[in-house]
């Protein structure tokens, strides 16, 4: 797995985190958007550990979505951990 | 009175009130239009553009109406004259291009990168002439609606020389591919879906589309084909470009959703007008599916080079600039930001 294709996975992971956050009505601020990219560089890392080269593309789409749906499960808990949290405590 | 006459009276009243219907909606819908919304007061992703007043959007809205009938498979040839806004043989005019260059940078994407929203000198590919100064002359090929395949159709027109780069840019119409699935959309979000794809120009249909905010439903078999025909697509643009001898970027666009937007820009995401809400839905719940079609697009095809920018300008929207007009259109800012992380990806 090259750099780029790891700095994929780390947006995608961006990119779910927020959606659920945004949903969930929390308000992204410069202060909270690092300690969530924290999170998102986190998930994508353990990803790109699980992943294997398969055979053929299409093989590889129904790998990247078992894959993918787990790391969402993982974001959905760690967004509803960070909008349960008061901010401060969020932030320390 | 006889039963016929009944009949006819019924129905010459359900004609009358159908029409007096139809005309509310066109008086409404003309009322609220996106150009009234725009003029009401100085959008925030304005609010430094010196250019921006009722002249400029009149133009804007006129270079739209020229420019709405391109065929893109015929590719009509098409000039558009303004003070601000130039088409030359139907492309968006690129400022700044030198007379000689070595290669030519061809700049094929939708409507973000035709950029109605600023004028020529502040587009993405005026700002990226600038930036590869006499390296490359920027030829941006882009039209509104485009997908990467008709794009790839586009480019094939063209004359693509050894050396040159192709820089691919979009994603959010990939997505429109999405439609309402039966087994998941609410009868509303049905109802409206069928009204956009049978009957556009029924203004009781885009009236009542504007007002709906339920679920619109997605299939996952389509979302799933979505994805992959998405991916294919770019490994074909990929392919040819290659054997042209020149070498393919894809860049998966920004959007307002992937952070909080602004409160600036909030009034505009939430104006239906402004803010088309069936692309603006698919964009902010299954963005992430267009970001899977780039990893199994670089499964096709592993030469190419796929960037993500989705959340390229987070950074400076959470320091408060406003970026966005729409939730993928920006203004020059925003432009300007894109043009960099293109040309740091290209290496140039």
């Amino acid at each position: 797995m090259t750099d780029n294709d790891i700095l994929m996975l780390l947006e995608h992971c961006k990119t779910r985190l927020v959606q659920n956050l945004l949903a969930a009505g929390f308000e992204l601020d410069l202060a909270t958007y690092d300690q969530v990219m924290a999170v998102a560089e986190k998930t994508a890392q353990e990803l790109a550990d699980e992943m294997q080269m398969p055979d053929s593309a299409d093989v590889f789409l129904t790998q990247l979505k078992k894959i993918v749906d787990r790391a969402t499960a993982t974001l959905r808990a760690e967004s509803d951990a960070i909008v349960a949290k008061p901010k401060k405590e969020w932030l320390q | 009175m006889n039963k016929t006459i009944r009949l006819f009276v019924v129905a010459v009243l359900l004609v009358a009130l159908l029409v007096g219907l139809e005309s509310a909606s066109i008086a409404w819908l003309g009322a609220n239009a996106r150009i009234n919304a725009m003029a009401a007061s100085v959008p925030a992703a304005y609010a430094h553009s010196s250019y921006f007043s009722p002249e400029f959007l009149q133009e804007q809205g006129h270079a739209l109406d020229a420019m709405a009938d391109l065929d893109w498979d015929g590719f009509t040839y098409k000039d558009f004259r303004g003070q601000w806004i130039n088409f030359d043989a139907g492309l968006r005019r690129t400022t700044d291009t030198p007379d000689n260059a070595p290669h030519t940078l061809w700049l094929a994407g939708a409507s973000t990168l035709v950029g109605f929203e600023v004028p020529d000198n502040l587009t993405i590919a005026s700002y990226l002439q600038r930036a590869v100064r006499q390296r490359y002359r920027v030829v941006n090929v882009s039209q509104s609606g485009a997908t990467v395949m008709s794009n790839l159709r586009r480019l094939k027109t063209m004359r693509i020389l050894p050396g040159d780069v192709v820089v691919l840019y979009g994603g959010a119409n990939e997505l429109q591919a999405f439609e309402a699935d039966p087994m998941d959309a609410e009868i509303g979000g049905l109802l409206c879906q069928g009204l956009k794809a049978k009957l556009p120009r029924l203004a009781m249909g885009r009236a009542y589309c504007k007002l709906y905010q339920g679920h619109m439903g997605v299939s996952p078999v389509r979302r799933e084909s979505a994805v992959l025909n998405f991916a294919h697509a770019l490994a074909a643009a990929s392919e040819y470009v290659r054997q042209q001898g020149a070498t393919a970027y894809f860049f998966l666009q920004p959007m307002a959703y992937s952070a909080t937007p602004t409160s600036g820009e909030r009034l505009l995401l939430d104006n239906p007008f402004v803010n088309d809400p069936t692309s603006a839905y698919v964009a902010r719940h299954y963005w992430t599916d267009a970001q899977l079609a780039l990893r199994v697009a670089r499964e096709y095809d592993t030469t190419l080079t796929c960037v993500d920018l989705t959340h390229s300008l987070d950074a400076m929207r959470l320091y408060g600039e406003s970026v966005y007009v729409d939730f993928d259109h920006m203004t020059e800012s925003g432009n300007a930001a894109v043009a960099a992380a293109i040309v740091h990806s290209i290496g140039e």
